[in-house]
């Protein structure tokens, strides 16, 4: 009897597996991820050694418990990562559409980056992108798998991460107030508050603790400078005899709030994406994601503007640079990381309006033109200089950390 | 045009000048090295009809070797004859042509839209315009050089009309923003055939061949001295290729020269994006502010909303000159691109006045949207809470340009040479040698000071005397009368008696001087110590 169940699961697998393979999609999904690891091979080919701190689960580090995540658990969260935007996208696109997303995620420098240097963050995406599966999955007939997946993204992010404390709860909220989807939420809400009652319990229990990764993680309230120059431009104003117009208009709340929206526009300006301005991992020249993406994306995001209907949907999108919006410097490339699905969606719906438009058919020649020379250019530069950047970066001991 | 307009153009005009003229002449609260050089370049023109190098009425004048271009120096003698050489005369003839923009961005304005309503605030928005400003307030060709394309801007879409006075005035203005000029060099050439191109089918021939005749006629000169002379040798100073980021960063010193090309291009892309980053549209673009801290981009924060607004507008409605204002804006930023510069805010000036036109454009939007809000205590609400707004950012950008820009970037305008050269020129007699180190700077001594040219504009050196003196030039060494321009080594300098030394704490540190040697200090507004005068003892 055993046996016969035995058997009958490896022939349902078997099965499983040669309907992969021979649909074609899967095919093409399976040689994207092989390209992608070949990829990712390259640049730590050419990176190494770096000698990288292994990283810990926000929980673990609450209950004081030295547990980390294994050096290969990043590569196979990376291989998850794929195939959730591949899922995603046959939500959002047609089935046939749904692999551009996927491709230029596999070869965008910014995650590739950011796996080679073992960042937490692509553990993170993972957990947020089973989320944003599961809740798509609510409103379509498997509501009952959308729950779960829904439910299990958002509480494991509760345990792995302090950052999932300050901009989850404002995309639930923003989910069930704003978007109206408290009936359908309400299940995986439930679930949610259940199994994080033990992460309550310890983070009540070890507030010293929560305190020390509060202030590891968000450094923008640290930051010391700010007030600093509000008192050197307050003094010099007082000097000139304009004490009070400097007490109203040069005050702390002002200056702060001033630099609070450089920052928001400075992460949510496409410069930083598709340019290495804010070099990644502190040092690369290869950009975030190829410029010459830039066409596509400017093209999508004219369209969805001008849609009151996808609007709605990109503002909620915003949300996801607070992360890098809490951090000490300007834009932390590192904590972007969870806009750039929504970037690579963009593009992606950017590019199939461009092909179906046969006035912009220019536009996407002249995009696959800047695509295909700046990787070909990029392959080359990391081969023959980032090394030496990296070192010059971070000197003879190769380590990178979090300073 | 009606009396009401006339009386609106006439106030903001003299508000703006108000703007331009106010104090210009302590604030910036020096000259830096570019307006000392035009400035005594028009003394020697004025006195002698030749520049000091003694080269008679240059079209070019060589300068501290790189080559200015020649409206701006000759437009300074009448009021250098007039106000004699000071700091108000050298910005005299920016501050005017500044104010003088003003109505010429009106008819700019006029000759775009038939919108009264855009026409009035962008009238408004550039009489106040931070950027205009900055640039008005001191000696600056880039400022008269947009004065020059806008004429040329206005008659160019006149052409239209088939008047072929128009054709002509508008080759004659834009051929002349290009004397003014760099940037105005390449981008009238890359936009005229750009907009050719697009407008093709559109264009009046008479009138075109009229405006490419006079344009070739009188760009003869600047095209003969490109090729065969040394008008574009400041071009090929700050090229891109000699960046010290992409030099560094990108090639590593040369490391490996293949595949340099397309990187330099992959760069420059860069470098030209880095103009629509919102810390230098909105926050810190003038850098009129300690490096790292807010201050004043070149436009106001309260246009960021009107801007986006604007540009929703361009690319909703099908407005005449559309293709004409986003050509001006992205052509008009290539030149600045190609520079070794990350943001540089004088070369991209030229983009101005179509930026203006959109947040104009915006503006008017946004007082539809308000004027359509139905609940009357929200509608003032916003109107209120967004006058406040306009308020807080007009009055925080006049405490920078009135307070912190004079102290905190005193440094960049060469403060405290002016006071180190006026002592040294009334004690002169006193000493056998004045030597001056050229190096300079707080943090550390980057800055190269030209103090030379501050020396013959502050002391009012005879221009002939100073053509036929005899000037010995050798390895990071310049010396004419009295004067040796070098690097001061305090160890072996120290014995030299009779001979005065002028240096930043740097060459002459504090810590090696005998209190006695040491005869003046010169401090920064913001009471750092910049320079010092000693003497052996």
């Amino acid at each position: 009897m055993i046996f016969f169940r035995i058997s009958s699961s490896v022939t349902s697998l078997l099965r499983a597996l040669r309907q992969i393979l021979l649909s074609s999609k899967l095919r093409l999904l399976i040689l994207i991820i092989g390209l992608n690891q070949i990829f990712i091979a390259f640049i730590v080919k050419e990176l190494y050694p770096i000698h990288l701190p292994l990283q810990k689960l926000f929980f673990f580090d609450l209950i004081e418990l030295n547990v980390y995540i294994p050096e290969i658990g990043i590569y196979l969260v990376n291989i998850f990562n794929l195939i959730l935007i591949w899922l995603i996208s046959k939500q959002l696109f047609s089935s046939n559409k749904s692999l551009i997303p996927v491709a230029l995620f596999a070869f965008s420098p910014w995650s590739s980056y950011l796996i080679v240097t073992q960042s937490m963050n692509i553990y993170l995406l993972c957990l947020i992108l089973m989320s944003a599966l599961g809740f798509l999955l609510i409103k379509s007939r498997k509501r009952l798998l959308g729950v779960i997946l829904f439910a299990l993204g958002v509480i494991l992010s509760f345990y792995s991460s302090f950052l999932s404390f300050v901009f989850l709860p404002i995309i639930l909220g923003l989910i069930l107030f704003k978007f109206n989807y408290i009936k359908e939420i309400k299940t995986s809400f439930i679930l949610i508050l259940i199994f994080c009652m033990p992460l309550i319990f310890y983070f009540f229990r070890n507030l010293i603790g929560v305190k020390n990764i509060y202030e590891r993680q968000i450094t923008f309230f640290s930051d010391s400078s700010l007030i600093a120059v509000v008192n050197n431009f307050q003094g010099n104003t007082k000097k000139a005899g304009f004490g009070l117009l400097s007490k109203a208009i040069e005050n702390k709340y002002l200056y702060i709030s001033e630099y609070s929206l450089l920052k928001i526009l400075k992460n949510l300006t496409p410069t930083t994406y598709f340019t290495s301005q804010e070099k990644l991992v502190g040092f690369s020249f290869s950009p975030p994601i190829l410029l010459g993406f830039l066409i596509p994306f400017l093209y999508g995001i004219t369209i969805i503007i001008f849609s009151p209907t996808l609007r709605k949907y990109l503002s909620l999108s915003a949300v996801l640079i607070i992360p890098s919006f809490l951090s000490k410097s300007l834009v932390d490339m590192e904590n972007l990381i969870f806009l750039e699905p929504i970037i690579i969606l963009i593009i992606s719906f950017g590019l199939i309006n461009l092909k179906s438009n046969k006035r912009y058919k220019g536009f996407l020649y002249l995009t696959f033109v800047l695509i295909l020379i700046q990787l070909i250019v990029i392959i080359f530069d990391i081969n023959q200089r980032e090394y030496l950047r990296f070192v010059r970066f971070y000197g003879a001991n190769l380590v990178i950390g979090r300073p | 045009m009606n009396k009401k307009i006339v009386i609106i153009l006439a106030v903001l005009t003299l508000f703006g000048g108000f703007l331009r003229f106010y104090n210009n002449y302590k604030n910036p609260i020096s000259l830096n090295i570019d307006e000392v050089s035009y400035g005594y370049s028009a003394y020697s023109i004025l006195k002698t009809a030749h520049d000091e190098n003694g080269e008679f009425l240059p079209l070019f004048f060589r300068s501290t070797g790189d080559y200015k271009n020649p409206f701006l120096i000759y437009s300074l003698v009448p009021a250098i004859a007039l106000f004699g050489l000071n700091e108000f005369s050298v910005r005299f003839t920016t501050a005017l042509f500044g104010t003088l923009s003003i109505p010429i961005f009106f008819f700019l304005l006029k000759s775009l839209t038939k919108d009264r309503r855009v026409i009035l605030i962008g009238s408004i928005l550039f009489t106040i315009s931070p950027w205009h400003i900055y640039y008005s307030r001191f000696a600056s060709e880039a400022l008269i050089g947009l004065f020059s394309l806008m004429l040329g801007m206005i008659f160019f879409i006149k052409i239209s009309k088939e008047k072929k006075i128009y054709a002509f005035l508008s080759a004659v203005f834009l051929a002349l923003s290009m004397y003014i000029y760099h940037s105005e060099r390449l981008f009238v050439f890359l936009f005229l055939i750009i907009f050719f191109i697009l407008n093709f089918r559109k264009i009046k021939r008479l009138e075109t061949i009229l405006f490419i005749l006079t344009l070739s006629i009188v760009l003869v000169p600047l095209i003969f001295y490109s090729i065969f002379g040394t008008a574009n040798a400041r071009a090929g100073m700050v090229f891109l290729s000699q960046d010290i980021e992409y030099t560094r960063y990108v090639i590593l010193d040369h490391l490996q020269r293949r595949g340099e090309s397309l990187l330099l291009l992959l760069f420059w892309i860069k470098r030209y994006l880095n103009y629509f980053q919102p810390d230098f549209l909105f926050f810190n673009g003038l850098n009129m502010t300690r490096s790292g801290t807010l201050g004043v981009g070149v436009f106001y924060l309260f246009e960021f909303l009107w801007l986006l607004l604007g540009i929703a507008e361009i690319i909703r409605k099908q407005l005449v000159n559309r293709i004409f204002i986003i050509l001006w804006i992205l052509i008009g930023i290539i030149p600045a691109s190609l520079t070794n510069n990350d943001q540089s805010t004088n070369r991209t000036l030229l983009i101005l006045p179509p930026i203006i036109f959109i947040v104009s454009l915006g503006a008017v939007k946004f007082l539809e949207i308000v004027k359509n809000v139905k609940n009357s205590s929200f509608k003032y609400g916003i109107v209120v809470l967004y006058s406040v707004f306009i308020v807080v950012v007009l009055l925080r950008a006049f405490l920078i340009f009135a307070i912190h820009f004079p102290s905190q970037r005193g440094e960049a305008f060469m403060e405290g040479t002016k006071e180190t050269v006026l002592y040294a020129n009334n004690n002169k007699d006193y000493y056998n040698e004045i030597v001056y180190d050229p190096y300079r700077g707080i943090e550390a001594p980057y800055i190269v000071n030209i103090p030379y040219m501050y020396i013959l504009f502050y002391s009012k050196y005879d221009p002939l005397t100073y053509q036929r003196d005899d000037k010995k030039y050798g390895q990071e060494r310049f010396s004419f009368n009295k004067y040796t321009i070098r690097r001061i080594n305090w160890r072996e300098d120290r014995s030299k008696k009779g001979v005065l030394f002028i240096g930043s704490p740097w060459s002459l540190p504090l810590n090696d001087l005998q209190p006695d040697e040491i005869l003046k200090k010169i401090y920064l507004s913001n009471g750092d110590l910049a320079l010092l005068i000693v003497s052996p003892k």
